[in-house]
């Protein structure tokens, strides 16, 4: 199971269309680019830390989740037990979606 | 989504690495705090940290910087939380720029004690044959 977290623009655009496209992008620090992926589910103690994000709160916000990970690459390091990143955009197929919505909703459940 | 740079420094993997990582950071941050990144657990010094249930280690210099990163706040100094996590034959050291700061005389520690430890296993391994 697999888990996208994104912000109010990123979750309105991936979300438009029936194939979820994650989009690749140059991240912060050395990391590679990437459309970036983690198999640590909404509620998880330290999310924001264990990614090593500051005020991540809203690029938190929101969830996709889905199931495979096909083509998905480990991160170097720990970090790949629970990161994995696609080096160019990932599309996901309506047959490997989950759920998508509000972290803290999903959280909840 | 992902911050950090993730340097990964090959070790025996045992909670004595962790034991050892957490000391080096404790001698060059002397007001340390640490946390269990998978529990939350919190521990005011080195010497609380309960070595052996542990693969996932915060270090914060002082209580200000762990305060700042649990508020959230997006202006945290910079190399204020070290994220470190126990492999099978690393550890890896989360960070936000290894050259700046403590960071170096850290890393350098941390590798020290790492291949001493890798060195000490292989010679016991080698007695234990002979």
């Amino acid at each position: 199971m697999v888990f996208h977290y994104t912000n109010t623009k990123g979750f309105n655009s991936i979300r438009s269309q029936p194939t979820w496209l994650f989009k690749a992008s140059q991240p912060p620090g050395d990391h590679p680019e990437g459309a970036y992926f983690t198999t640590l589910p909404p509620g998880t103690i330290n999310l924001g830390k264990r990614i090593f994000v500051r005020g991540c709160r809203d690029k938190l916000e929101f969830v996709f989740h889905f199931s495979g990970d096909d083509g998905l690459k480990p991160l170097p390091g720990g970090r790949g037990e629970v990161i994995f990143y696609s080096p160019k955009d990932y599309p996901v197929e309506p047959d490997r979606q989950i759920v998508h919505g509000a972290t803290k909703d999903l959280a909840e459940k | 989504m992902i911050g950090g740079k993730d340097i990964v420094i090959p070790a025996v993997g045992s909670p004595a690495s962790l034991d050892a990582c957490a000391r080096v950071i404790q001698r060059q941050w002397p007001h340390a705090r640490f946390e269990d990144a998978e529990t939350g657990e919190k521990y005011s010094s080195y010497g609380e940290i309960p070595i052996g249930r542990i693969r996932h280690l915060l270090a914060y210099p002082n209580v200000q910087a762990e305060a700042l990163w649990d508020a959230d706040k997006p202006d945290s100094p910079v190399n204020s939380m070290l994220y470190l996590i126990l492999s099978e034959n690393s550890v890896t050291v989360v960070l936000d720029d290894p050259n700046v700061g403590e960071m170096p005389a850290i890393l350098e520690g941390i590798r020290t004690m790492m291949e001493m430890e890798i060195l000490n296993t292989d010679a016991f391994c080698y007695a234990e044959a002979a």
